[in-house]
């Protein structure tokens, strides 16, 4: 972590922006601090900080061992990294021994097999319910509640839909109905139309009868003026 | 004061900060220790959980005085025999472990 400052621009410019990282950094520490304490109003109305209450629990709400474990070792390493870099002449970070790595590891490991071996019991990761937890039961419940909530308004929706199918069925209905009713009088009055054009078809047989009987008629007093005619001739020959 | 003892110095302060938060909730109860020393399902004290607290507490301090002994600077490694004392503290832990969940899957 040596930092040459050299003379000149290229020096000013590394030392400023070294301490603008210096600035950040302690303003990142400084926030983190603070969320964890839960400063009021620290990064506005509704944030909850950062929630180290279960830094120790697993699945159960219950602290583990292997957890705590890893959290000492983890604080003593990182304690005695620094620690050692500032006794360090060049102010450099020491090389980490391969002891220290394997310690780690053997911590590591452990936690993640007894987190493997807790989920496996799906039984024991449910959360307790009375002793110590009182927070969570709350928590729980109020959840319980909200969810209780949104699924009753999701069924009154649901129910709201159902009776406007049910109407708007009722009026699909009626329609189906009037509909029949106008084919029905839509149906007589074809009927009657067609009554009429028989009716009229019978009047039209009707006059064409009497129309060849005045033709006949007609042919048969031509004839017989025609004989009368001849009779008169033959009569006045004689 | 130069840019690297500043951050030395901020990184240091955190870390110490960080600690000492944690271990404030610790004390004040905001951060939960039930069932720290007992066998999930179990009212018993674990006598693995036991063994394996104080095998940490005290490679925690070993190494600790071993780091504020140190004057070159150099990270002192770790001594064969806690590694040892280590891995078997932990095969206990995560046999017991595995023990108590078989017995409670068998009960079931």
């Amino acid at each position: 972590m040596a930092l040459v400052l050299d003379s000149g621009m290229g020096g000013l410019v590394m030392s400023i922006c070294g301490y603008i990282l210096c600035g950040f950094l302690a303003l990142l520490a400084i926030t983190i601090i603070a969320l964890i304490w839960g400063v009021p109003g620290f990064w506005g109305k509704n944030n909850k900080g950062i929630d180290l209450s279960h830094l120790l629990n697993e699945a159960n709400g219950q602290a583990s061992m292997s957890r705590f474990q890893l959290l000492i070792f983890t604080f003593v390493i990182a304690i005695s990294l620094f620690e050692l870099a500032e006794k360090n002449p060049k102010m450099e970070f020491p090389d980490i021994p391969q002891g220290v790595l394997t310690l780690l590891g053997i911590s590591a490991s452990t936690y993640a097999v007894g987190k493997g071996i807790s989920y496996s019991q799906p039984d024991l990761i449910k959360p307790k319910g009375t002793d110590g937890s009182s927070d969570e039961a709350k928590a729980a419940a109020g959840l319980a509640a909200v969810q209780a909530s949104a699924a009753q308004q999701a069924a009154d929706a649901a129910q709201a839909a159902v009776s406007l199918v049910a109407a708007h069925a009722a009026t699909a209905q009626q329609a189906v109905m009037q509909s029949a009713q106008s084919a029905a009088v839509v149906q007589q009055a074809a009927d009657a139309a067609q009554a009429a054009v028989d009716q009229i078809a019978g009047h039209v047989a009707t006059v064409k009868m009497a129309v060849e009987q005045t033709a006949q008629s007609a042919a048969a007093a031509q004839q017989a003026a025609d004989r009368a005619a001849g009779a008169g001739g033959a009569a006045n020959g004689d | 004061m130069t840019v690297a003892h500043i951050l030395h110095l901020e990184v240091v302060a955190f870390l110490y900060a960080l600690a000492a938060t944690v271990f404030v909730q610790v004390l004040v109860g905001r951060i939960k220790f039930d069932g720290l020393f007992s066998q999930k399902g179990a009212s018993q004290t674990s006598p693995g959980r036991i063994q394996l607290l104080l095998a940490t507490l005290a490679a925690s301090a070993s190494y600790l005085g071993q780091v504020a002994n140190s004057t070159d600077g150099k990270m002192p490694n770790v001594d064969a025999n806690w590694l040892y004392l280590f891995g078997g503290s932990s095969s206990i832990y995560a046999l017991e472990k595995a023990w108590a969940a078989w017995k409670a899957r068998k009960k079931s």
